[in-house]
């Protein structure tokens, strides 16, 4: 990429932010009111000369060849207003948080022209992708501050989803997240069985703490409340969803829409529930379910993705609140005073119109996801997760804690054995979870984070296809991470 | 006998500060004429506890591994009916570590810290029974311990402290064990060397000769107010100072309980109820050892022991 590319991405990003700092301010007044510019972010369309689907910006495809999906991404410092009346130091990927979405189809070639503008050493970690060792923007592939770095990976067949990406530097992931970097992925399927007419959204659920000032705050060092943080990860008072604070999302009577839902939260686990209303759960984290199944609410653990049917069985004119529901993930002694609140995410207003006639018809089988044959696993790892350990160690880059081969399945077996939720989160393979505490699950899944609440176990199997590397496997609770809850598995 | 003295003066501006009164445990039915052959295994890790979640009643065996880098015990605290493992975790641990913190932060004195434990803790903390368990056992160390558990809700619980200080419950060391109703018909195991605990000494008889030996802890007294007695075995070595691995048994001081541990710890009992007899086996090698209380090892509660 040459210096001209740059030049020119640095304008669009001045633009971004001057477009963002004006839409806080027609949103400004009120910290947890419907932000207006949102509501003119559905479904696709263009705003601006950007293409916005599924309520976000999508980054700019440069390449006119097909099959190629050629972007630009800088991470940089920026000051942006993320609450009302409030300007903020923040990192933001092409000055949005969140950053522009990653649209790709499968069969897709992706290249991300990536550079670092920040003051430290970042990555891009493409959470839940099949690729390269390289590509993977694990701790092992720091780009350092002025430098650039090209992630370019095939997009495989089967891996249609929702995704995210957010920087993976040793000890420093809840920090630069914190700040700000994050951002969504759609990966398509040209034979996706449901109808492209619903309307889609993506759903980027996040927190964020701000000090007086309005900056994003992180607990002293040596403070109790860094102690706090340490053992239940930083959580924020303020929740966004994408970019706004309690938007409002419109939906007609008798309509049917697709919510793509990514937990970017460094800590915070969302029990989502929509009053009145129940979910049809179709995908998970590494797409589509074989078998829909209909729920009255979602967990999402850090890193988890769901996709969602959610039914406008509601009246017209009709308002109902997308809500965080109480979910106790925490060790007793550290659960906060507060964390029974239930918590308001976005608004869904009905529309006036009459209930539309939904023709929609949901297919019993959405799309047939391959058994991996517990009879071909030739190893089970026993992984113990404590609270800031794996197998009781901490993370050393230099240390390849499993080791195993290219091409060979096998089965994991992780148990917590502490008192709070931990997620673990595999790099570079999608797994499918076999069972949770001695109980076989109900269909299969693909899945790149499996949730285990205080003393639960479950097993995974996965197959090492394609990319030999050292692969992390870690607590996705951003602070864990940093604090070496984390370990390498070298495939080869 | 000076030692004594000195230790007996120093807890006892510690004991002042209690406001309230330990329900000491009644003795429970002897142990003796009741056993079986359960027997399981408890792994400790820094900072976890591998356990099974259910185990039948009765004469238990508890092979405890210290797999860890610190050193770690084991108590088992039954939970008075009505209340639970949760409410164990968050009005009995919290207060312990707040008043902790502010022993080590704030500098506030050990009868302090004792009136803050009296003003915060439920009344219902004094009729947890307290029902054995390990002494401290160091890293890579194992140890068996029999004791006679009733059904009910047990907390498995280690409170040594990290090098930070913080208490290894805080940390994840708090489990919870039900123990179900079950007939059983092993006997307690035989012991070849006897400890009795009283207000204020450790006797300490039997076969202190090297080799493999099984030992009995009975607790005929405890004292009336605090907490109880134990028994912590160390083996001591050319540059152990005794005095302060003693000072280092308490947990109320500053550097009490913190890893590292001073000396090597290779076998004990936790806080029995009065009346009650708890057993673990004990590898004796010839050396000097110190059989000490934890809470009260510092008022006398201790006794040197050579093995030839």
């Amino acid at each position: 990429m040459d210096d001209l590319s740059y030049s020119s991405s640095t304008k669009a990003c001045s633009v971004l932010i001057m477009l963002l700092s004006l839409t806080w301010l027609i949103g400004s007044g009120n910290l947890m009111g419907n932000q207006q510019w949102g509501n003119s972010l559905t479904e696709s369309s263009e705003k601006n000369g950007e293409r916005i689907v599924a309520r976000h910006p999508v980054l700019e495809n440069l390449s006119s060849e097909s099959g190629i999906v050629e972007v630009e991404l800088t991470a940089s410092k920026e000051r942006l207003s993320l609450v009302p009346g409030f300007e903020t130091d923040v990192y933001a990927y092409n000055g949005r948080i969140p950053g522009p979405m990653l649209e790709a189809s499968e069969g897709d070639s992706v290249i991300v022209h990536f550079k670092n503008d920040l003051p430290e050493e970042t990555t891009v970690h493409w959470h839940g992708m099949h690729l390269p060792f390289v590509m993977d923007g694990s701790p092992f592939h720091p780009v350092g501050p002025g430098e650039t770095f090209t992630y370019s990976f095939r997009i495989h067949p089967g891996t249609a989803g929702t995704y995210w990406y957010h920087p993976h530097p040793h000890h420093r992931t809840a920090w630069q997240v914190g700040k700000g970097l994050y951002g969504g992925i759609i990966i398509r399927d040209p034979e996706d069985p449901l109808p492209d007419t619903l309307t889609e959204y993506l759903l980027i659920l996040s927190d964020n703490r701000f000090d007086k000032k309005g900056e994003v705050e992180f607990a002293e060092p040596g403070s109790r409340q860094e102690r706090i943080d340490d053992m239940n990860g930083r959580e924020g008072d303020v929740l966004f969803v994408n970019d706004e604070i309690m938007p409002e999302l419109s939906i007609r009577s008798g309509e049917v829409q697709r919510w793509r839902i990514v937990n970017a939260s460094g800590a915070r686990i969302y029990r989502l529930g929509l009053e009145g209303h129940t979910f049809t759960h179709i995908g998970s984290d590494g797409g589509l379910f074989e078998n829909p199944e209909e729920v009255d609410e979602i967990v999402l653990a850090n890193g988890e993705r769901a996709e969602l049917l959610v039914h406008g069985t509601g009246d017209p004119g009709r308002e109902v609140i997308l809500q965080a529901l109480p979910y106790d993930r925490y060790m007793p002694m550290w659960r906060p005073s507060d964390w029974n609140e239930t918590l308001d995410l976005l608004t869904l207003q009905y529309t006036g119109d009459p209930p539309a006639d939904s023709n929609f018809e949901l297919p019993e089988t959405l799309r047939k996801i391959p058994e991996i044959n517990i009879e071909d696993a030739t190893e089970t790892r026993i992984m113990r997760m404590t609270n800031g350990k794996i197998n009781s160690k901490t993370m050393d880059m230099n240390r390849v804690d499993e080791t195993a081969e290219l091409g060979a399945t096998e089965i994991w077996d992780i148990r917590n054995l502490v008192g709070m939720d931990h997620p673990f989160h595999l790099h570079g393979f999608q797994f499918q979870v076999i069972d949770r505490n001695g109980n076989p699950v109900s269909q299969r899944k693909w899945k790149d984070t499996v949730n285990l609440p205080g003393f639960e176990s479950a097993r995974f199997i996965v197959r090492y296809d394609n990319y030999p590397g050292k692969w992390m496997f870690h607590c996705h609770i951003l602070d864990h991470e940093d604090q070496g809850m984390m370990g390498v598995l070298e495939v080869k | 006998m000076m030692k004594k003295t000195l230790t007996l003066l120093a807890v006892s501006a510690l004991l002042t500060g209690l406001l309230f009164e330990q329900s000491i445990a009644q003795s429970h039915a002897s142990s003796h004429e009741y056993g079986s052959e359960h027997s399981i295994t408890i792994l400790a890790e820094d900072y976890a506890f591998q356990a099974p979640d259910n185990i039948p009643s009765g004469w238990t065996t508890i092979q405890y591994e210290n797999q860890g880098n610190e050193p770690h015990f084991l108590v088992l605290a039954k939970i008075p009916d009505g209340h639970t493992f949760d409410e164990y975790a968050t009005n009995i641990v919290s207060p312990f570590n707040d008043v902790w913190y502010a022993l080590r932060d704030d500098g506030i004195s050990q009868g302090e810290a004792m009136e803050r434990l009296g003003a915060t803790l439920p009344g219902w903390f004094w009729t947890v029974d307290f029902m054995g368990g390990t002494g401290v056992i160091s890293p890579g160390h194992t140890s068996d311990v029999t004791m006679n558990l009733e059904p009910g809700t047990y907390v498995l619980e280690c409170y040594v402290k990290t090098e930070d200080g913080e208490m290894h419950n805080m940390e994840g060391m708090l489990r919870e064990l039900t123990v179900t109703e079950a007939p059983t018909e092993a006997t307690a195991p035989e012991a070849d060397i006897h400890i009795t605990l009283s207000n204020f000494e450790m006797d300490v008889q039997g076969s202190l000769s090297p080799g493999s030996r099984t030992v009995s802890v009975h607790v005929k007294e405890n004292p009336e107010v605090g907490f109880g007695h134990n028994v912590h075995v160390a083996r001591l070595d050319s540059n152990t100072d005794v005095d302060e691995l003693v000072k280092w048994m308490n947990f109320f001081d500053v550097e009490g309980l913190k890893t590292p541990n001073p000396s090597t710890f290779v076998g004990g009992m936790h806080l029995l109820p009065v009346g009650h007899t708890g057993y673990f086996t004990l590898d004796l090698e010839p050396g000097h050892y110190l059989f000490v209380s934890e809470y009260t090892g510092h008022m006398g509660v201790m006794q040197e022991v050579t093995v030839e």
